[in-house]
Formats: structure tokens, C-alpha cells, sequence
């Protein structure tokens, strides 16, 4: 790749570094760019209407959650605003150094060092006084100017030094971990505390200060080829490594056990653990909410008053597959899925069967993970504190017997979600075009969002949906049962289903149906109690239908 | 004997461009088929229609009698498949590979696996990440071998490897087609490896097939002849017989296909007459087929 | 047994193989009654196909080179002199031939050939005594 240098204006035509370097960020980001501003302008545009002002005030449990929840690319996009001052364009990038085409340029190491800073510490203020003036502060977070921003340069100085470090993928893994999780967490934590600012300004200035040189000294000996191997990090790093690496024993009896073995290791093992990773992280924002009075009884309905619990629990579910598999390509599993199983001598239906069951194994893992946790929040003692286990507290004041069809209804709902959410996964994977497969999940939250901008005018579909809302519910149990009867149709033309598999299916929705409404009739109120009912009929009936058809998405991307 | 690869009148195309024009191969139970041709001329499509990866647009794939889309389990079962892009998972460990691939296959030998295992030097304990380009091709190639399949198929097995490696592939497809009745297709640029081993060699070119018949037959009929005009010649005349011509003034050397009789009629008709006629090799055949405009 | 094959030579391997057999019998390097290699480690050897080497072992058996000796294996042929003879006959006409072809680019006559081989035969001879 060749670099268009703009000459300047002297007849000498040095090179002009600063203006290569722009170029090399902007051109190789230019996707990833359009993408953040367009995530802006909705965000903007979100938080001056729909969102405005929802935060400070609690109001809305529905609007307060899919407040957060997008929010949440927030934080990974300053991430890669920081990641990508260290002249990384890729993931993969950030663990090779400083470009090596780069390296070869005639000019100082200091130049190269500096000028990412000179044009990455603008941008990184600027984006976040921004992000701030136009996004959160009409949301309702409270924030700051000046802490964040010196936390934001400390970061992005700190990850060029680890960027450029002459080192070994593993020991840059550990400092990048490090670095950004007391810089970040820092300063991401001094936001909800009252803690003495000057010991952080202190900690960000000395980084900078110091990171500058150190940045530089990097680079010169990145140029010179050097590489630093800590020899006694060796063997501590290769028992991690192993550590992460643990899977069970491959059950090699047949072809079937052997593939489900393989499609566990691929997608279920790294789930659980990436789900103990991330529960544990997310933790500490649950349980200092000191926003919530858990003394006296509740003034909502709902019987669970930490607003920041569904959220919390929807965060954990969505994003824990997200983050297994960037775990999962960080430790050398092949992030995209391997077609070494249609070589094998399986029938379609026989790769579906072990995907699936690989699946639910990390399906039950994961719930059994959160089960774990909220076994522990229930165990923590409560008091009339306002830091305690939530769950305790809650349960002390709020449990009555009219309440346990809630919970019990919340719980199987969720155990529902992660098994959606890992069926989903499936799907993605077979189809390999992860458009595709997130068109499921964008299609219905930009008609949600859009409902829901368009109800603010004026409550019309508010309005709309409470008169009409049995019609509108039956409509859609109706319409989920063409769509299943046409797709169990066409599998049993194509061979790829048997009838008593259908029957199985068949028999498992209407139990689980059957069930979920009579949860539902016992934990809500009356006057809903019919569309709530065809409601609980479908949520079943989608992942039911995905089940069955992945065999025919196997077929298609076996045989194309 | 039954033919292990019957293919007819397959045609190919992905968006506009087509990959495969009419195609029809046939490959004897037995035999060692080499396939050779340019860079994107059809080869791997080929070979992943046998393998039921693609399914046939226009015209008709069977593998021993089957089809692969429709049944690929009792295709698979017997086909030993060793690919250039190596599709072995990087994360699993050599042992744990073996023992994966056996669960699959019921012919698996885990004696003449080990013994395998051991010649080419690989250890149980290696992630498959971590082995040399090499090393994951003997890696793949043992996987492939170890159930003594009825079908070995090589797709560019020896690309970017050194003389080492393609040695020890090359002795594998003899060690294949020493016991009876098994048969290898392997594509290959490297065309001295082609002639040494193969029976019946196929070229194709942009998805057409040029030649196809036993490698005997096709030396015989290409060879290269110098022939000396009687006046010197700029360009000397195209003629069926001559695939490619190089030279200059009155010596010219050309490369010709047919039999020495049809050669002999066509320099009497140019005016020429043969210095020397010697015979072929693949390479020359190759490149003198790859780069005639017919 | 050294047989050295050329793919690329522009000569069928299993001919490589015939004409080196014939060579090695003449030159007395093969002795007969000695045992060839078996056709499938020659080809494991040679790393050819190993219709190849049976094509030759063919070959060679009907020239009566070599001859197959049930259960036992293929063994050169005891029998061998007067085709030993003649093949030393057609290996040196062709050493003369390409000998006589270079002379005559180089624009040398007969005779002066001959002087030449005299010349370098005493030469030769001359040598080996010290």
C-alpha cells in the first residue's frame, strides 16, 4: 500500500509525515467513521425527543432501558476513537505495532510518535464534549467536562505505548487489560463517587507526561526490530493460556458425539466462561445504586424496583455472546464458523442436531452462570441499608404471594431469551452473512423505535394499540402459526424434518404456551389478560421454527 | 471396473462469469487422475463438485454411482479430501484432531495412523496454530490417508511447500494407488510431480476442457519439432498442427500436436523441412496449450 | 540398483527406466541372477506410479532382460550375453554418432577423429602405468 504524500511547497520535497499519517487514518477508517457519525445524528436526535431528559428522571422503566441500551455503543466507540490513534485500522492490527510500511519512512521516530498524539488528543476531547453536550446531557446522565477529558487523553497515550511496545501478542493482551481497565474503570468510577479528584489528575497528567517519551522510545525500538520477551512471564502466561484453553475431553464413540463435541468447543465452552468474565464486571454498577430507595415500601406497581436490574440482565444475555466470541478470537478459536463439518460424512439433520445441542448445553450453562449470581445476591444479607444485595432487600420489603407468578414468569422468560439468544447464534453462523441473520433483530427495533417517536407526538399508537390490542395480539398469534405451518411444509418437502419430530416440536410449544399463559393470567392484572395470553403464546413458536429450519440452512450453505 | 468420477455436460457460473463450460470427465477406478491448469481455470470448482460443496448448475456428478448433494454421507464416508487452504481447526491439538476425524470414518487404521504420525514427525501434544506450513499439510494429508479411503483427493496439495513435504505427499499418492482399487485425482501446478505419478492427466482452461486421455497417449501426440525453411519467414504460417511457434529468419521451433505422419504432411505444405522432432513434457505441453490463442 | 529418472526429459519414465536397466545389465553393474526390487518399492523409491514400473518390468521381460520368476520375484536373466553384447554395440553407436556430429560442426574430418581417439588412447594408456 502506497502512501499519497502531499509535497509541500519547498523544493527539498521532504515528505510531509503528518499529513501520510492523516491519510492513513481517515482512508483506512472511513467506513467505521460514517458509521459512528450516523450513530450520533440518530443518537441526537433520540436524546433531544424520545429520550429526552428519561435518565434523571425514572419515569419510564421501557424508555429508561432502551435508553441505555443505546447507549451502550458509546463506550466502543471511544474505544475505537482510542484504538485507532494507535494506527490500527483492524483488531488484529493492534497486536503488530506500529505499521511496519510506516516504520520505513524517512523521518524521525519522534514524528512518528507525535503526531498521532497531536491529532489524537483533539479528537478524543472534542468527540466526547460532543457526545456529552448533544447526547447524555439531554438524556439526563449527569457528567463532566474536564476529568473525563484528562482521563480520555491518559487512555489514548497509554494505548499508543502498548500499541507500539515491541512485544509479544500475550504480554500486550495482559498491559492492554491493564491500562485500560484502571484508566477506564477509573474514570468511569469517579463518576458515580465523591472521591478526592487530585490523586486521578495526578495519576492521567504523570501518564501523559511520562507516555509521550515512552511512546517514542517504542517506536524506536519497534524500528529497530526489536522484541521484548519477558522470560519469566513465559511460563505463567503458558498456564493461563492452557487455563483458558481447558475444554472437555472429545467424546470420539461416533461421528454425531465427536461433531457435538467440536460445536461445543467452537460456541458453547467460551460462552459460560465469557458470561463469569462479564457478570462479574457489571456487577459493582448494580449493587451501588444508591439512587434507589430500598427503604419503606415501593411507589411503582412493579414488584422489582431497581430499574437498573432488566437492563442489567438484558446487557449480560445480548452482549454475553458477543463478548465469548471476541474472547473466543482472542484465544486462536477461529471466530468464523468452520466448514470442516459439511466435509463429514453427516446428513444435514445430523450437524443441525449437534449444533443445537451444543447450544443448549451453553444455553443451561449461561442460566445456570446468572442463577449462580442471583443466588448470591439473594444470600447477601439485608438490611434497610442502602447497600445491600438488591435482591435481599427486595424480597424483605416487596415478596408477597401475588408477587411469585411475577418472579417465576421473569425468570422463565429469561431462561427463553438466552435460549433464543443462542439459537439465534446459530443461525448466524450457518448463514454466515451476519446481515442476514441481524436484519431479525434490526428490522424489529427500528419498527419499535420508530412507534415509539412517532407515539410521542401525540400517543397515537399508544392510543391505537390499547383499543385494538386483542385484535392486534390474536393477529399476531396467527400469523407466527401460518409462518410455522408453511415452514414445517416445506422442510417435510425437502425431506428435512420427520413427522414425528414435528409432532415433538408441536407438543413442546403447546406445553410451554400452556404454561407461560397460565403464568401470565396469574401475575397480571385482568383487564390485559387476553392479549397478554395470545402473547404468551408465540414467543415459543419463533425459536421453534428457527430450530427446525436449521438443517435446511445447513443444506444451503453445504451445497451451494 | 467401475468408473469412481462421472461427470457430464457440467456448466458452471458464478454471477456472470462461468467457471465450468460443458465439462465432462471421467475418471477410472484405479487410476491416478492429474488435473492441471492455470490459476482460477476451473480446477478447485471442479473438484468441490465432487464433493457435493457445489451443487451442478447444468449437467450431472456421480461419485461412485451417487449423487453428493443427495447423499453425501455414503460419498463423504469414502472420500479422502486434502485441500490447499488448510480446514483444520487452528485451536484443536493434533490429538485431538486424530481422534476427531476417527470417529467418522469406521475404515480408520489407527496403527498405519500412528506409524504415519510418526514418519512425518508431528507431535500428538502441537496445536494445530502452531505448526509449520508444512508440518498442518502432513498434518491434513494424515487425517486424510489414515482410513485408507476409495477416493484420495488432492487439490493443489503441494502449493507454497518445500521439496520435503511434496515428497512425502507425492510417495502417499503411490503408497494410495499401490493397493488395489483406490484411485487419486489431485490438481497440481507442479507438473514434473503430475507426470511422474499420474495415469490420465486433464487440462482445463478457463473452464473448458483441452486435453484429456492417459498421459502416454498425450506425449506421444505433442512434440516439439525444428523445422528449417527455405526462405526466412517473419511470422511462418499457422497451421492445425502447430500450437506454438519460436524462432526466427529460416530455423523455427514449433510445437505441435497430432501424429508425426499429420506433422510431416503440414511442413511439406509450409515449405519446411524437420531438422529434429523430440518429445514433450507436460510443462512445455502446458505452457505452450495455456498461452495459444485456439 | 541406481536408476535416476528425469520427468521432464521428454522420454516416457517407464523407457527412463528400461534403457538405464539395459545400461546397468551391460555394464556388468546388474549381475545376472541378481533380484530387482519389487515393483511397488521401486515406485516407492523412484516416487513414480507404479503402472509405470510394471510397464517397464514388462518391457524388459519381453526383451528377456529380465524374467519372472513365480512366488519369487523378478530376477535378471541368466542367459543374458548376446543382448548384453548388442546393447553395448548400440550404446557406444550412439556415443560415435554424437561424436561424428560434433566433429562436423567443428569442421573435422573423419581421419582426423581417428587420429584423435589413437592419440588419446595412448595418452590414456601412458597414464594408467605411472
Amino acid at each position: 500500500m502506497s502512501i499519497a504524500l502531499p509535497q509541500t511547497g519547498r523544493a527539498s520535497a521532504r515528505p510531509n509525515i503528518a499529513a501520510g499519517i492523516l491519510w492513513y487514518l481517515l482512508r483506512g477508517n472511513r467506513h467505521r467513521l460514517t458509521a459512528t457519525i450516523i450513530y450520533w445524528m440518530i443518537m441526537t436526535a433520540l436524546s433531544h425527543t424520545l429520550f429526552s431528559g428519561v435518565l434523571a428522571t425514572y419515569d419510564s422503566l421501557a424508555l429508561s432501558s432502551l435508553a441505555i441500551i443505546s447507549l451502550l455503543p458509546l463506550s466502543g466507540l471511544m474505544l475505537f476513537i482510542i484504538g485507532q490513534f494507535g494506527m490500527t485500522i483492524s483488531f488484529d492490527d493492534a497486536f503488530k505495532g506500529y505499521p511496519s510500511h510506516m516504520l520505513r519512512l524517512p523521518s524521525s521516530s519522534a514524528a512518528l510518535a507525535v503526531w498521532p498524539m497531536v491529532f489524537g488528543i483533539p479528537t478524543v476531547c472534542i468527540a466526547w464534549v460532543v457526545l456529552e453536550k448533544t447526547v447524555l446531557t439531554p438524556i439526563g446522565i449527569p457528567t463532566q467536562d474536564a476529568m473525563p477529558c484528562l482521563g480520555l487523553c491518559a487512555s489514548l497515550i497509554l494505548c499508543q505505548c502498548v500499541t507500539w511496545a515491541p512485544l509479544t501478542p500475550a504480554p500486550r493482551l495482559f498491559l492492554y487489560t491493564a491500562a485500560l481497565g484502571l484508566v477506564g474503570g477509573s474514570a468511569f468510577a469517579i463518576g458515580f463517587h465523591d472521591w478526592h479528584r487530585l490523586p486521578f489528575i495526578a495519576c492521567y497528567s504523570a501518564s501523559i507526561v511520562l507516555g509521550v517519551p515512552l511512546a517514542i522510545a517504542c517506536v524506536s525500538a519497534s524500528r529497530r526490530g526489536e522484541v521484548y520477551t519477558p522470560d519469566f512471564l513465559r511460563p505463567i502466561g503458558e498456564r493461563i493460556g492452557a487455563l483458558l484453553r481447558r475444554r472437555p475431553d472429545i467424546d470420539a464413540t461416533d461421528g454425531r458425539r465427536a461433531q457435538a463435541w467440536f460445536d461445543y468447543c467452537i460456541e458453547g465452552a467460551p460462552m459460560p466462561a465469557a458470561l463469569i468474565f462479564f457478570t462479574v464486571a457489571t456487577l459493582p454498577f448494580l449493587f451501588n445504586v444508591d439512587r434507589v430507595s430500598l427503604v419503606g415500601p415501593s411507589e411503582s406497581g412493579w414488584p422489582i424496583a431497581g430499574i437498573r436490574v432488566l437492563p442489567w440482565v438484558f446487557v449480560v444475555v445480548m452482549l454475553g455472546p458477543l463478548v465469548a466470541t471476541l474472547l473466543g478470537g482472542l484465544l486462536g478459536h477461529n471466530p468464523l464458523p468452520s466448514t470442516i463439518a459439511f466435509l463429514r460424512p453427516l446428513t444435514s439433520t445430523e450437524i443441525a442436531a449437534s449444533k443445537l445441542r451444543a447450544a443448549l448445553v451453553s444455553a443451561w450453562a449461561t442460566i445456570g452462570v446468572v442463577a449462580l449470581f442471583g443466588c448470591l445476591a439473594l444470600l447477601t444479607p439485608a438490611t434497610d441499608g442502602p447497600v445491600h444485595g438488591i435482591l435481599g432487600a427486595l424480597l424483605l420489603r416487596d415478596l408477597t404471594p401475588s408477587r411469585v407468578p411475577t418472579i417465576i414468569l421473569a425468570i422463565v422468560l429469561f431462561m427463553l431469551v438466552v435460549v433464543r439468544a443462542r439459537v439465534d447464534g446459530i443461525w448466524s453462523s450457518v448463514l454466515r452473512n451476519h446481515w442476514l441473520a441481524s436484519i431479525q433483530l434490526i428490522g424489529p427495533t427500528l419498527a419499535f423505535v420508530t412507534l415509539m417517536i412517532w407515539n410521542s407526538f401525540g400517543n397515537v399508537v399508544g392510543y391505537f394499540l390499547t383499543v385494538h390490542q386483542s385484535e392486534i395480539a390474536t393477529a399476531a398469534v396467527v400469523v407466527k402459526v401460518m409462518g410455522v405451518v408453511v415452514a414445517f411444509v416445506v422442510l417435510k418437502r425437502h425431506r428435512l424434518i420427520t413427522t414425528s419430530t414435528i409432532a415433538r416440536q408441536v407438543a413442546v410449544w403447546l406445553v410451554t404456551s400452556i404454561g407461560l399463559a397460565a403464568l401470565t393470567l396469574a401475575a397480571v392484572s385482568w383487564t390485559t389478560a387476553l392479549p397478554m395470553t395470545a402473547v404468551a403464546l408465540s414467543p415459543v413458536l419463533v425459536p421453534i421454527v428457527r430450530v427446525s429450519l436449521i438443517p435446511w440452512a445447513i443444506d444451503k450453505a453445504r451445497h451451494q | 471396473m467401475q468408473n469412481v468420477v462421472e461427470i457430464s455436460g457440467l456448466t458452471r457460473r458464478f454471477r456472470d462469469q462461468v467457471a465450468l463450460d460443458n465439462v465432462k470427465l471421467t475418471v477410472p477406478a484405479g487410476s491416478v487422475f492429474g488435473l492441471v491448469g492455470e490459476n482460477g481455470a476451473g480446477k478447485t470448482t471442479l473438484i468441490k463438485h465432487i464433493l457435493g460443496s457445489l451443487k451442478a448448475q447444468q449437467g450431472s456428478v456421480r461419485v461412485f454411482g451417487i449423487d453428493p448433494v443427495a447423499d453425501p454421507v455414503n460419498v463423504l464416508g469414502r472420500i479422502g479430501y486434502v485441500s490447499e487452504e488448510s480446514d483444520l481447526p487452528a485451536w484443536m491439538t493434533v490429538d485431538e484432531l486424530m481422534k476427531y476425524m476417527r470417529a467418522f470414518y469406521k475404515s480408520w487404521d489407527e496403527s498405519y495412523a500412528e506409524s504415519l504420525r510418526r514418519d512425518f514427525d508431528i507431535d500428538r501434544k502441537a496445536i494445530v496454530k502452531n505448526l509449520s506450513k508444512g508440518q498442518r499439510a502432513r498434518a491434513g494429508l494424515l487425517t486424510a490417508l489414515a482410513y485408507r479411503p476409495e477416493l484420495l483427493l488432492l487439490d493443489e496439495p503441494s502449493a507454497g511447500l518445500d521439496p520435503v513435504v511434496r515428497r512425502d505427499i507425492l510417495a502417499a499418492v503411490i503408497r494410495t494407488i499401490a493397493d488395489e482399487g483406490r484411485t487419486v485425482i489431485f490438481s497440481s501446478h507442479l507438473l514434473t510431480e503430475v507426470e511422474r505419478v499420474a495415469d490420465y492427466v486433464t487440462m482445463i482452461k478457463r473452464g473448458r476442457i483441452v486435453f484429456s486421455g492417459p498421459l502416454d497417449d498425450i506425449k506421444a501426440t505433442h512434440r516439439k519439432v525444428s523445422f528449417r525453411f527455405d526462405a526466412a519467414v517473419d511470422t511462418p504460417p499457422a497451421s492445425p498442427v502447430v500450437l506454438h511457434w519460436e524462432g526466427s529468419g529460416k530455423e523455427w521451433t514449433a510445437f505441435c500436436t497430432g501424429s508425426l505422419a499429420e506433422v510431416d504432411a503440414a511442413a511439406k505444405s509450409m515449405g519446411a523441412v524437420i531438422v529434429t522432432a523430440a518429445s514433450a513434457s507436460l510443462d512445455d505441453i502446458f505452457v505452450a496449450q495455456a498461452t495459444s490463442r485456439r | 540398483m541406481q536408476i535416476h529418472i528425469a520427468p521432464d526429459d521428454g522420454v516416457p519414465i517407464y523407457l527412463q527406466i528400461v534403457n538405464q536397466v539395459k545400461y546397468l545389465v551391460a555394464s556388468g553393474r546388474l549381475e545376472p541372477g541378481e533380484e530387482m526390487p519389487p515393483i511397488r518399492v521401486l515406485a516407492d523409491r523412484l516416487i513414480v506410479n507404479p503402472n509405470t514400473v510394471a510397464r517397464a518390468y514388462r518391457e524388459l521381460e519381453t526383451a528377456g532382460i529380465v524374467e519372472k520368476r513365480r512366488t519369487a520375484g523378478t530376477f535378471v536373466s541368466t542367459n543374458g550375453s548376446p543382448l548384453a553384447r548388442s546393447e553395448q554395440v548400440k550404446i557406444l553407436t550412439q556415443r560415435v554418432d554424437t561424436l561424428l556430429a560434433e566433429a562436423r560442426q567443428l569442421d573435422f574430418s573423419v581421419d582426423e577423429v581417428v587420429d584423435l581417439i589413437k592419440q588419446r588412447n595412448f595418452d590414456m594408456r601412458a597414464s594408467a602405468k605411472e
